[in-house]
């Protein structure tokens, strides 16, 4: 069942339009034979001229086709001459035949081509000298490739060029829409993946114009990929604008550290600043999706940095110094302090190997007092299960899956692309999404089970309806938020929803390599930190207050001055200044994502690295190395110089966190379900509700987002646009 | 012989001019010669200069370094006005006819470089990372 | 600069040492407080203002050591002997830079100039060679067009070790008058990496010169034993 507009919710009918036009047929068919420009290919029925002519080796140009977005077949620029058929024909739209002779480098399908080029050149204008898509636009390549070489475009003094008003639609992206095509894939992408169906056309053949209808913004969390569909520069990046070409920049192969989900993207550098921020393909992941914030926050990179150490003075300033300086004075203290008095809390962008340095140095110190910033639960299993705290279906599990519970979530600001999966599922196959916590727009149906934690344990105990429908699902999914874990109840919260989860496992009979708990992470080190022994939640560090406190980038403010005593040394170490820098006596400039080689294990356990795009700027370095730097001051040397020795103590903790690319998965659900008969924390009457509900509450959710402007032009373009 | 003792009683003058024995030896080591000459003046620095217009244009006007600096001199260490003479740029030193001083004058810098006060050229390009200030408390 | 931080370090090993002499004895240049007057002043009881040389007879100045390590041989006689051996090689060094011939411009006829009798630079020990392989210099004499980078760049690397370059007016030092030029390289710094630049357009033959002295004082203090042996 396709659910999707214009074609009507629960029409049967759609059903074999869809796999027509997109799925796989069941079954295994015998394959057709086509012949691409008299070259035999074996493809499935079903499958696309232009699909066919694909898997001969053979590209035919395209503009309103992409892959991951329905057919429209409007730009006409996919034309090819199939034997026996007396016009040319849309190749994206039309399904092979039997035997079809397809001819891609034809008389007529040359002509045809030039044709239609010549047709869509005839109303755009001829302002790529001035235009952001130039260098990668699929409009000036293709009319290299496949244009007539000299224009008959004559009528200047009457008609002239078609010209269309540019639309105001946020702050993110810059319209020039005399430059559209009419390709339609951002309309689609609106309503097929972003689930807002804000954009569409008025008006007909040369009158017809993309647009939102009345002026408003274009309210999507995934608003930005509508800049890299674009075939055209009609929609360009606002921000990054007229800052250069893309064969001046350099592209360096990246990981996102926005939100937990670790999206793979591309940084683009030039003359070492970050200019722009791309998504790159990965299926397992983000497919080739970004969020606006992996996209646009790039800019805080280049805001209220900490660009040189920091020691506070006689009189409670904080003075800038150099490195020397600020470690003896560290190390003065470190070596003063009983090394149990030594507490570290690590924050939500740290990666693995400075948080592996950081637990090592303070095991040598002889602290055990590590915690994150986010908290889990550690009764129970706690942490010890792998399984407890991962999203262990994984996130292309979502595409298997046929029953989604959402527990205290809102997946839509909290990992956009994990709701982007949950979407393309529903739509395509069937998938039902039942969610417990306040209702919020997830840009798809669900069943609203309510926002009280009696619900969850009604489940659990299998007196609530929905027990049932979990049960008889093939491939049931629960998913909890860990804003949800960060309550008093948390423990109480994950013992009830992995209790319904291993129930519905049971039920379900979905077998042992099909898994149903999944914790759907906020912050890009949570699972490394805890893969790492970390202790989640700095409970620990209250109840025994530290007389020096190591903050990693701890800027969420779980711990602020007054729970600290009052002659606690606070040493800050992070990029940006922001709560954790503000509040510290010593503060050690470290790198961002974008300007070290670390490690990053996204929530279902993957690790994946990040590569230096740019040098930390001034006199940050590393943070890794600073801790290293550090560590021989106070006389106990870590034993690692190069990054590689780093990553082999990371192997030797836990050999996942080195394996990049894969996703350990972990099965220990039973066991942590009998560890976790002892927890005894009873649920909390207050409703679940998640951090992010709107919006707004999206674009400034770590410090690198704080500092952003781009972020909070938009924060402020979604409260007053309407 | 004759020739043998003039040339001798040259060099003696010209020890006697250095101030002894010890004292021409190291203006030889120091400036690779001695030249008996007129003391024309010296500028705020200590650099004696010198002239002798029995020597040919180019060699009749010189400078011997203040003795501080050892062999350690450097030409940027002498004042233009001193310059401007030395170079046959103009015929009177600054002592007999003073050069007066105009308003956009700094005073005079040697060369620096390679010293830790040296010249570095600051930058002109607008800083591409904006680094955070502490707030006053 | 280098030079000083390397004498820093050196002196901050022997904190005894940088005691005595805070004035002359380090710069090469005299500082601009050093003032030492003639022996008929230092009659009219001028005012020194350095404190140790107030009792100091002019004519009995002793000669500043020219070497820019002090060590002393008391204190620790290997590092001494070590100092001494790049005093040696230094020495033998910046009296017999042969610099290679790269004229590209006009600044190339200064060159020649200074090559000639009226300046003379054999006696400083330059002599021109017309083969990197037996130059350990390279005087970039000109505007380095895009199209001679990469020979620049190949020539540099033939030079042999130990090896220096002299950007020798406006167009090598940033491109110059042609600086906005699609055809000239901005500086020949941007290809290698340049030790003295010599202002200029062009650049006198006593301004080049001057470079070449500045050169010598350059490599004078360079630290070859020393950071072989620290190491």
């Amino acid at each position: 069942m396709l659910r999707l507009w214009p074609l009507a919710r629960n029409c049967k009918a759609t059903k074999a339009l869809a796999s027509l036009a997109r799925c796989s047929s069941t079954g295994a068919p015998a394959k057709v034979e086509v012949f691409v420009d008299d070259k035999p290919v074996q493809v499935e029925p079903g499958t696309t001229i232009l699909q066919a002519c694909a898997e001969a080796g053979v590209e035919i140009p395209r503009f309103c086709y992409h892959e991951r977005l329905s057919i429209a077949g409007n730009c006409r620029m996919c034309l090819v001459e199939v034997e026996k058929s007396p016009k040319p024909i849309a190749s994206c739209a039309m399904p092979v035949m039997k035997g079809m002779k397809i001819k891609t480098d034809s008389e007529m399908t040359r002509k045809a081509r030039e044709g239609v080029m010549e047709f869509l050149l005839m109303n755009h204008p001829l302002d790529c000298p001035i235009c952001d898509q130039g260098g990668e636009c699929d409009l000036q390549d293709q009319s290299m490739a496949f244009g007539s070489d000299r224009s008959r475009f004559t009528d200047m003094e009457h008609g002239g060029k078609r010209a269309v008003e540019d639309k105001n639609i946020g702050p993110l992206i810059k319209t020039i829409m005399t430059r559209c095509i009419h390709c339609t894939r951002c309309i689609r992408f609106a309503s097929e993946v972003a689930g807002v169906d804000d954009l569409g056309t008025t008006g007909r053949g040369g009158d017809m114009q993309v647009g939102t209808y009345v002026e408003k913004m274009f309210k999507s969390e995934l608003s930005g990929n509508i800049i890299d569909l674009c075939p055209v520069g009609a929609l360009t990046a606002k921000p990054s604008a007229f800052t250069a070409r893309p064969w001046e920049t350099r592209r360096i192969d990246s990981v996102d550290v926005m939100d937990a989900l670790g999206s793979n993207i591309v940084v683009n550098t030039r003359t070492n600043e970050v200019l722009r921020i791309l998504p790159r393909t990965n299926d397992a992941v983000n497919e080739e999706w970004i969020s606006d914030a992996t996209r646009f926050a790039y800019d805080g990179l280049k805001r209220q940095r900490l660009t040189a150490p920091f020691v506070r003075n006689a009189a409670g300033q904080l003075e800038q110094t150099d490195w020397e300086t600020a470690l003896v004075k560290v190390a003065q203290k470190l070596v003063q302090v009983p090394g149990e008095k030594v507490a570290g809390v690590a924050g939500g962008l740290v990666d693995a190997e400075a948080l592996v340095a950081l637990k090592d140095y303070l095991n040598k110190l002889g602290s055990e007092a590590l915690c994150t910033e986010e908290i889990f639960p550690m009764d129970g299993a706690g942490t010890d299960l792998r399984s407890n705290y991962l999203l262990n279906t994984g996130i292309q599990g979502v595409e298997r899956a046929d029953l989604i519970l959402l527990v205290g979530t809102n997946p839509r600001f909290e990992a956009p692309l994990f709701n982007a999966r949950i979407r393309k599922s529903w739509i395509n196959n069937e998938l039902t999404v039942a969610v417990v916590g306040t209702r919020v727009d997830l840009t798809y149906d669900y069943d609203h089970l309510g926002d009280s934690t009696k619900i969850l344990a009604d489940i659990a105990a299998g007196k609530h309806p929905f027990a049932q429908t979990l049960g008889k699902a093939k491939n049931p999914m629960v998913v909890v938020g860990s804003a949800a874990l960060q309550r008093k109840d948390g423990a109480a919260i994950h013992r009830a929803v992995a209790t319904m989860a291993q129930n519905a496992r049971v039920q379900s009979g979905c077998g042992d390599d099909w898994k149903v708990l999944n914790v759907l992470h906020r912050v890009a080190s949570q699972v490394a930190a805890l893969d790492l022994g970390y202790k989640a939640g700095v409970e620990y560090i209250r109840n025994n207050p530290p007389s020096v406190l190591y903050m990693l980038g701890a800027d969420e403010g779980a711990l602020t001055r007054d729970q600290l005593p009052k002659d606690c040394f606070v040493i800050y170490q992070g990029h940006h200044g922001d709560r954790g820098a503000a509040m510290a006596d010593v503060i050690l400039p470290g790198a961002a994502y974008t300007e070290k080689d670390a490690t990053y294990v996204n929530t279902e356990g993957r690790a994946q690295y990040t590569k230096t795009a740019v040098t930390p700027p001034m006199l940050a370095r590393e943070d890794w190395k600073i801790i290293r730097a550090l560590s021989e001051m106070t006389g106990n040397a870590l034993p690692y110089d190069r990054i590689q020795d780093v990553r082999d103590r990371l192997y030797d903790v836990s050999p996942n966190l080195v394996q990049y690319g894969a996703a350990e998965d972990a099965n220990y659900f039973k066991q942590a379900q009998e560890l976790a008969a002892g927890i005894s924390g009873k649920l909390e009457e207050k409703p679940l509700t998640p951090s992010l509900l709107n919006l707004k509450d999206f674009y400034m959710t770590n410090s690198i987002g704080r500092a952003s402007q781009t972020m909070a032009k938009c924060v402020k373009a979604v409260q007053e646009m309407p | 012989m004759s020739i043998y003792l003039q040339k001798l009683r040259e060099v003696q003058q010209l020890v006697k001019h250095h101030g002894g024995l010890k004292a021409a030896f190291l203006t030889l080591y120091k400036t690779d010669g001695l030249k008996m000459g007129e003391h024309k003046g010296t500028d705020q620095f200590g650099n004696r200069y010198y002239e002798n217009k029995k020597f040919f244009i180019g060699r009749s006007r010189w400078v011997e370094f203040t003795d501080g600096v050892g062999v350690d001199y450097d030409a940027s260490m002498i004042p233009p006005e001193w310059r401007s003479w030395l170079q046959y740029s103009r015929d009177e030193t600054p002592v007999d006819k003073t050069v007066a001083p105009k308003k956009w004058h700094g005073p005079h810098i040697d060369n620096r470089s390679g010293m830790a006060d040296q010249y570095v050229p600051y930058s002109t390009t607008r800083p591409k990372i904006q680094a955070w200030t502490p707030p006053r408390q | 600069m280098a030079a000083r931080t390397v004498w820093q370090r050196l002196s901050g090993l022997k904190p005894a040492l940088t005691g005595g002499h805070q004035t002359g004895c380090i710069t090469v240049a005299p500082s601009r407080n050093l003032l030492t007057k003639k022996q008929e002043e230092k009659k009219k009881q001028d005012v020194m203002l350095v404190p140790y040389r107030q009792h100091m007879n002019p004519d009995r100045t002793p000669i500043k050591s020219a070497t820019p390590f002090n060590v002393s041989f008391k204190d620790n006689k290997m590092d001494y002997a070590v100092a001494r051996l790049d005093d040696l090689i230094n020495w033998s060094r910046k009296g017999s830079l042969w610099p290679l011939s790269f004229g590209l411009a006009c600044c190339a006829v200064e060159m020649m100039h200074f090559a000639a009798p009226r300046y003379d630079m054999d006696r400083l020990g330059v002599v021109f060679r017309a083969t990197p392989r037996q130059s350990d210099c390279i005087i970039v004499a000109g505007t380095v067009t895009n199209k001679m980078a990469p020979a620049l760049r190949r020539i540099y690397d033939q030079l042999l070790e130990p090896k220096w370059v002299i950007s020798m007016g406006s167009c090598a030092n940033g491109g110059g008058y042609y600086h906005y030029s699609y055809s000239v390289l901005r500086g020949c710094d941007r290809v290698i990496p340049v030790d003295i630049y010599i202002p200029g357009c062009p650049p006198t033959a006593e301004a080049l010169t001057y470079g070449i002295l500045q050169l010598q004082k350059k490599i004078k203090f360079s630290t070859l034993a020393q950071s072989h042996y620290r190491r």
